[in-house]
């Protein structure tokens, strides 16, 4: 995300507003659902981590990375809503709200989320018909009309192109 | 070493590369939904509405009744003045005014109209709106000077409720009034005599 971009999303820029958007919406949503578990109460959730990654704007340090500011927005937005749901939780302290998954993990999620959104179309919708559906290669190649050939490739590349993405997982 | 790592990630088999655990988890997460929800297309218009009305501020005091749609490029003094008359405010979106009628006077608040992709949203933002009892509902109209209504939406009301966005499939430059009104659970699609809230936006 350039500088010039989040320049322009503080200022309330339309076509700024909707970039950020299409870059974060997925991640944010992702975690937001992974928190509350609803699809209804997520998509609110999503809205108030935008509207709110707006009004703070201002204060975001425009030499760090974006994705930790929002992840942290989306994160405590997404527990708020949680801890009005639940009405039986007292704690004031956020990071000791008992969800689940836990916060490693709902890092993790919108991490790779944010990589598997930078893929290109054709090889998200392989990784995601072969993961996420549990296709092999030849019904995936059936269910695209494209050869198995073309199916190997495009997973190959995909797996590799993640990889790269989620670069800091070499250290581990 | 990235393609032994590729080759795990994409079928968990060969070489156990470094970083098998995180790997593994990686692959348990490309396997869950919510790594391919999407939100629903309305979220980004909503996101989009809010942040018109935030940055089209409050209608301008003891202004209410009479304003207007939309007026573009706007700067100069005399434009200001305009505005002011108008009681417009913003340049995303057109702040209308309302009014309660006699039948919810403690109630005034404005209604942001912006136009959006797929119609236009109507951000409706009151206080001092009456709370809806358990069978009644209010509900949205745009009227035509031809006295066509069209239902832009329903909503419940308590004190403290957030703003209410509602949508329009109509362009409200041809149907320049916003109404409330106070509907009963009855079945009855037609709107109710009970009109709570007035606007009006007069068209050049």
């Amino acid at each position: 995300m350039d500088a010039e971009v989040l320049q322009r999303f503080r200022d309330g820029e339309e076509e700024a507003v909707k970039t950020v958007y299409e870059r974060f919406r997925g991640p944010v949503f992702a975690i937001s659902l992974s928190i509350l578990r609803d699809h209804g109460l997520a998509s609110d959730s999503t809205q108030q981590t935008f509207i709110k990654a707006w009004q703070g704007a201002a204060s975001y340090d425009i030499h760090r990375e974006f994705g930790p500011w929002i992840y942290a927005i989306a994160r405590r937005t997404a527990i708020d809503i949680y801890r009005k749901q639940s009405r039986s939780l007292v704690s004031d302290d956020v990071d000791s709200v008992d969800i689940s998954p836990g916060l490693d993990a709902v890092w993790e999620m919108f991490e790779v989320r944010s990589a598997v959104d930078q893929l290109p179309d054709d090889e998200r919708q392989v990784m995601r018909l072969s993961h996420f559906e549990g296709l092999t290669h030849a019904q995936i190649a059936k269910h695209m009309g494209i050869p198995i050939g073309t199916v190997k490739s495009r997973s190959h590349r995909a797996h590799q192109r993640l990889i790269e993405l989620l670069d800091h997982l070499r250290e581990e | 070493m990235s393609d032994e790592r590729a080759t795990y990630l994409e079928s968990g088999a060969g070489v156990e590369p470094m970083g098998k655990d995180r790997l593994d988890r990686v692959r348990g997460l490309l396997a869950r939904a919510e790594m391919w929800a999407e939100p629903p297309h309305e979220v980004a218009e909503n996101v989009l509405a809010d942040i018109a009305a935030s940055t089209a501020g409050p209608a301008p005091v003891g202004l209410t009744g009479i304003v207007r749609w939309a007026i573009g490029g706007i700067a100069t003094a005399a434009a200001i003045a305009l505005v002011l008359a108008f009681g417009l405010t913003g340049s995303s979106g057109t702040v209308l005014a309302m009014d309660g009628t006699e039948l919810a006077a403690a109630a005034s608040g404005e209604a942001l109209v912006r136009v959006a992709d797929s119609g236009w949203v109507i951000r409706l933002e009151v206080e001092g709106l009456p709370a809806t009892g358990p069978d009644e509902y209010y509900e949205g109209w745009l009227w035509s000077d031809d006295g066509e209504g069209v239902s832009v939406g329903t909503f419940r009301h308590s004190d403290g409720d957030e703003p209410v966005t509602l949508w329009s499939g109509v362009d409200p430059a041809a149907y320049p009034s916003l109404w409330v009104t106070l509907e009963t659970e009855d079945g009855d699609p037609a709107a109710s005599e009970r009109v709570v809230m007035r606007g009006r936006a007069p068209i050049d």
